[in-house]
């Protein structure tokens, strides 16, 4: 992204150093919060009240609906009570204004632990590069929110954008990013993955881990956990040949690298930002559940599959939505058997909200139906999960933000 | 015509760049030449109804329309051929489109006046249902850039995404090349 900062350099296929330890901590630590959280797809994000089109939302383990809204300089959270009929009076992250730089691919993130901290990320303008994520924390319910602070630590001027959080065992909060730093070259693409660990003591992360190089510049990162707690990122690669295809890391536990296996097989040979980054999911009996967007030699469109053996094979690519309408930037869900692909369509005049189902594991599946439509711009919709059910969260500019039930 | 499409019209047609020159990691950037005095850059709106609008400008012209965007690493080495495409061929007309937006254009100027591009015509999207912009262009682009259209002068188009050889680039001239 940002082309005119920092490019330092990941070259072709360097194997990543690892996160071991974040993970010891991550997995085998605090046992503060001891029920671990279901591996729901934390990012969800949507709409704007105060101006910003590309809202951040997400379940605390009491129902309660946090939502983080970015307008030109400053990002809000508000939460609400009623599955998002109303909302809190928003408080201000970051008193001090910013250049704040959400996009469709580059979204806030905001997600709740079990404990109930609630944390923030977004993307800004930084002090020495034009693009920086920044964090924040609230560990008394949301009144106060600490001073954001850079993540990835201060020393480097590499950009850094497009962060996933997800929330781990124990209180812990992981965070994904693109990171610019080990690139020296512009000419050379891709950028590496760097993570960390938020914690309400640490909400800028203390130590910093990559965990792979060359990856696609302008596609968000996915990720879920895994039963065993562990996180499983899906996310755009430049494969020799210049082929954008998907790849699955699986990290790992005591210090070992991440897994990388190759996902999708789409050769999709091309150099360009396709802006269409992946979703991912994992089911209760680990089965993953990938969602992606291609315009590759071997097909084109939006696709499902999933994988029984966390990624070493993968299901032939099942598309859906309609060809003729854009189908663009699905998010995907799993609870068990029960499987939900949700997506947007547009067809010249309006956004159509649509989603489809499986009860089987992703095997077969419901027809597509359109939940909602909006008549101007919409943001990306994005599945979140309670005990009230299943909802998606979507935000258009018309319209508002709207939580829309399933069931 | 909305307010902010008018506000647009009216107001923000002319933006002269203010350029800094070769500050600090400039160095990276794919312009070699910084030290020169950078033009100053006419940035047109692009809203609904400005594709049409460039299509009739052009009218009987063959052109190019690339769209790039300052968060488009691979679009600058689009924009470094492009630039030498400029310098042999002046006779055949460029327009470039930033898929950003209007709080862009500082940032938008800077690169063309490294990129040596600031005095072709440029336009930036300047309405935030970039979808529909998009659209207006052409129906099947799902917004991947770079992204290129080369036009003959009976304005038949080819749609390529991805960044071009310069092989590329020499055949699809030729085509729409009278």
């Amino acid at each position: 992204m940002a082309m005119n900062a920092g490019y330092s350099s990941s070259v072709a296929l360097r194997r990543p150093s690892w996160m071991g330890w974040l993970f010891l901590i991550g997995a085998f630590g605090l046992l503060s919060c001891a029920q671990s959280t279901q591996p729901v797809d934390s990012d969800a994000s949507r709409v704007h009240v105060h101006g910003g089109l590309q809202v951040a939302a997400a379940f605390g383990p009491d129902g309660k609906l946090w939502r983080a809204t970015p307008d030109k300089q400053h990002i809000y959270v508000d939460y609400s009570t009623d599955q998002g009929k109303t909302f809190s009076a928003p408080v201000v992250i970051n008193p001090e204004s910013q250049r704040i730089k959400v996009s469709g691919e580059n979204h806030p993130g905001i997600t709740v632990d079990c404990a109930g901290n609630v944390y923030v990320i977004y993307p800004a303008e930084g002090e020495k590069q034009p693009a920086m994520l920044y964090s924040s924390v609230s560990a008394d319910g949301g009144l106060h929110f600490t001073s954001p602070a850079p993540v990835g630590g201060k020393e480097e001027e590499a950009n850094r954008y497009q962060a996933k959080l997800i929330p781990g065992e124990a209180g812990r909060v992981y965070a994904f990013w693109h990171d610019e730093r080990d690139r020296s070259d512009w000419r050379l693409p891709g950028n590496a993955i760097y993570s960390t660990v938020l914690a309400a003591k640490s909400p800028s992360g203390e130590m910093v881990s990559k965990v792979a190089d060359t990856l696609c510049e302008c596609c968000r990162i996915a990720a879920a956990l895994d039963n065993k707690q562990r996180p499983v990122l899906l996310a755009r690669f430049i494969y020799p040949g210049s082929i954008r295809d998907h790849g699955l890391i699986l990290l790992q536990e005591d210090g070992k690298p991440p897994l990388l296996r190759r996902a999708t097989v789409d050769q999709w040979k091309i150099e360009a930002c396709p802006e269409h980054g992946p979703a991912l999911a994992v089911g209760a009996d680990n089965r993953f559940h990938l969602a992606w967007f291609t315009q590759g030699g071997v097909r084109q469109g939006v696709f499902y599959a999933y994988s029984i053996d966390q990624g070493e094979h993968v299901s032939d690519p099942l598309p859906f939505g309609n060809a003729e309408r854009l189908p663009s930037h699905p998010d995907i869900m799993a609870q068990g058997q029960h499987v939900v692909l949700a997506w947007t369509e547009y067809d010249g005049v309006k956004t159509q909200l649509q989603v489809m189902e499986s009860g089987d594991g992703g095997q077969s599946w419901s027809a597509a139906r359109a939940v909602a439509e909006a008549r101007n711009e919409a943001d990306y919709p994005f599945l979140l999960s309670h005990q009230q059910g299943i909802f998606v969260s979507w935000n258009s500019k018309t319209e508002g933000y709207r939580l829309i039930p399933l069931h | 015509m909305s307010r902010k499409t008018l506000f647009a019209r009216l107001v923000l047609i002319v933006l002269v760049a203010v350029v800094r020159i070769a500050q600090a990691g400039d160095e990276r950037l794919p312009a070699e030449k910084t030290e020169v005095t950078v033009p100053s850059t006419t940035l047109q709106a692009f809203v609904s109804g400005s594709y049409p609008q460039i299509l009739a400008s052009h009218a009987g012209q063959p052109f190019i329309l690339a769209v790039w965007s300052v968060n488009c690493p691979s679009c600058m080495k689009d924009m470094a051929l492009l630039h030498q495409i400029h310098q042999e061929k002046p006779e055949l007309k460029i327009v470039l489109l930033a898929a950003d937006d209007l709080s862009a254009s500082e940032e938008i100027q800077q690169i063309l006046g490294k990129i040596h591009l600031a005095d072709v015509e440029n336009w930036v999207f300047a309405e935030e249902d970039t979808q529909k912009l998009r659209y207006e262009m052409d129906p099947k682009w799902y917004g991947e850039i770079p992204r290129t259209y080369f036009f003959d002068a009976a304005h038949q188009r080819e749609g390529v995404s991805g960044v071009l050889s310069e092989a590329d680039y020499q055949n699809r001239i030729k085509k729409i090349l009278p």
